[in-house]
């Protein structure tokens, strides 16, 4: 590993424990799931449904979780319920969660993509659909999620 | 009451009463509207078989591999609106083929007893995001692949695709009628640069949507409860003074047997 690397990768693990601490304390009340669902017919959609889930976790406990405020909706022209998870610490040496899990470059042709965040705001859990990623940041990313399906 | 004794026994297109729980397969309730799947392969079947080959030269010349571009003209259909919204969420390959009942669908009676169904669907064909010049090498299947749709359609099927039965006849037998009465390709807009659904981001695909016009009727099914007609005897004249009395002249099959 090179010195920049080596620097860079010392950093991440700083800010995963520092991300963690909320969480600790229980001041995360939220958790996130990357849920790939399948159909076992030859149409997305056809058959039985099977899922997997991931939950992204900050050194084993939840990330922040935020909804947009009404001048974040309104600067953004987004939809009421709009929700950004992270900041999320990217793969490290002792750790950290792969942007791969949500940029859909592990999905199948056909499977679909759902966050799934449980919490006060959905003790039942809800499915949210991922409208775009922050990846440009060398310590985090996150994901911004619109809310999509029935609370489940 | 049962499903048996209530239903109607009548079908309108593709939708056959009554509808039986284990009559639904792993489809789920998309089986009720057998027509969309079957043209999505149709489509499918045709446009793979008449353009794989220049599909497979097209991408050698422009240098092989392109992120999610498939290795035939149809590499993944959708059997929905392919909005943006729709495409984010679910993994996809370009080209896509989709296809969707669109617009307003009007009723009318066809005759006395026929219900007649006229139905709008809109079929896209998503080449995806193309740089300029693998849009020169690629971009002028759109309006070939609308071609050979109208071509498919006239034909009522192609050999790629059961055989070459014809489609749109049924089984050739009352009993099994066709879903679809008529089938006609209207017009197609494109190929352009198209933002689906009017959706929230910006992001670009190369596409060719086509508008389709299909009609649907209403007939009786085994058991169905409509007025006994058996034994009937119609007698039509004109002028209450039978100015020309009994014009037409009809009977059941069993009153004529009977007679």
């Amino acid at each position: 590993m090179s010195i920049s690397a080596s620097r860079r990768d010392r950093y991440r693990r700083i800010a995963n424990r520092v991300r963690a601490i909320p969480g600790k304390h229980g001041l995360r009340e939220h958790s996130v799931e990357v849920v790939i669902a399948t159909t076992s017919g030859a149409r997305t959609g056809d058959g039985t449904r099977s899922e997997n889930a991931h939950q992204i976790l900050e050194s084993g406990y939840p990330p922040k979780v935020r909804w947009l405020n009404n001048q974040d909706l309104a600067l953004g022209q987004l939809p009421i319920g709009t929700v950004d998870i992270g900041p999320i610490t990217p793969i490290h040496s002792s750790g950290g969660t792969a942007i791969a899990l949500a940029d859909g470059s592990t999905l199948a042709i056909g499977d679909v993509e759902i966050i799934r965040i449980f919490g006060p705001q959905h003790p039942n859990g809800a499915d949210y659909r991922k409208i775009s990623m922050q990846v440009d940041h060398a310590l985090h990313w996150m994901i911004r999620a619109i809310l999509v399906g029935s609370q489940v | 009451m049962s499903l048996e004794s209530d239903s109607l026994y009548q079908r309108l297109g593709g939708l056959e009463l009554p509808v039986f729980g284990r009559t639904i397969g792993q489809t789920g309730l998309a089986s009720l509207d057998p027509s969309r799947d079957l043209l999505l392969d149709l489509f499918t079947a045709a446009i793979n078989s008449e353009l794989g080959e220049a599909w497979t030269t097209a991408l050698g010349n422009i240098g092989g591999q392109r992120e999610n571009l498939g290795q035939t003209p149809v590499s993944d259909t959708f059997a929905d609106e392919p909005t943006e919204q729709n495409l984010r969420q679910r993994k996809g390959k370009w080209p896509l083929l989709a296809i969707h009942r669109a617009g307003n669908a009007t009723y009318e009676s066809f005759t006395f007893e026929i219900t007649r169904c006229v139905q709008p669907w809109a079929l896209h064909y998503i080449l995806g995001p193309l740089d300029i010049i693998d849009a020169r090498q690629l971009k002028d299947i759109c309006v070939a692949v609308s071609k050979i749709v109208a071509l498919v359609i006239r034909r009522r099927g192609h050999a790629s695709f059961q055989g070459g039965a014809l489609q749109f006849f049924g089984a050739g037998s009352p009993d099994q009628p066709s879903p679809l009465t008529s089938l006609r390709l209207i017009s197609h807009e494109g190929p352009g640069q198209a933002v689906f659904g009017g959706a929230e981001s910006t992001l670009l695909f190369w596409a060719i949507e086509m508008r389709l016009e299909s009609t649907e009727i209403s007939s009786y099914v085994d058991g169905a409860q409509g007025p006994d007609l058996d034994g009937l005897d119609v007698t039509v004249g004109v002028g209450s003074n039978e100015i020309l009395p009994a014009v037409i002249i009809a009977a059941s099959d069993s009153d004529a047997a009977s007679g």
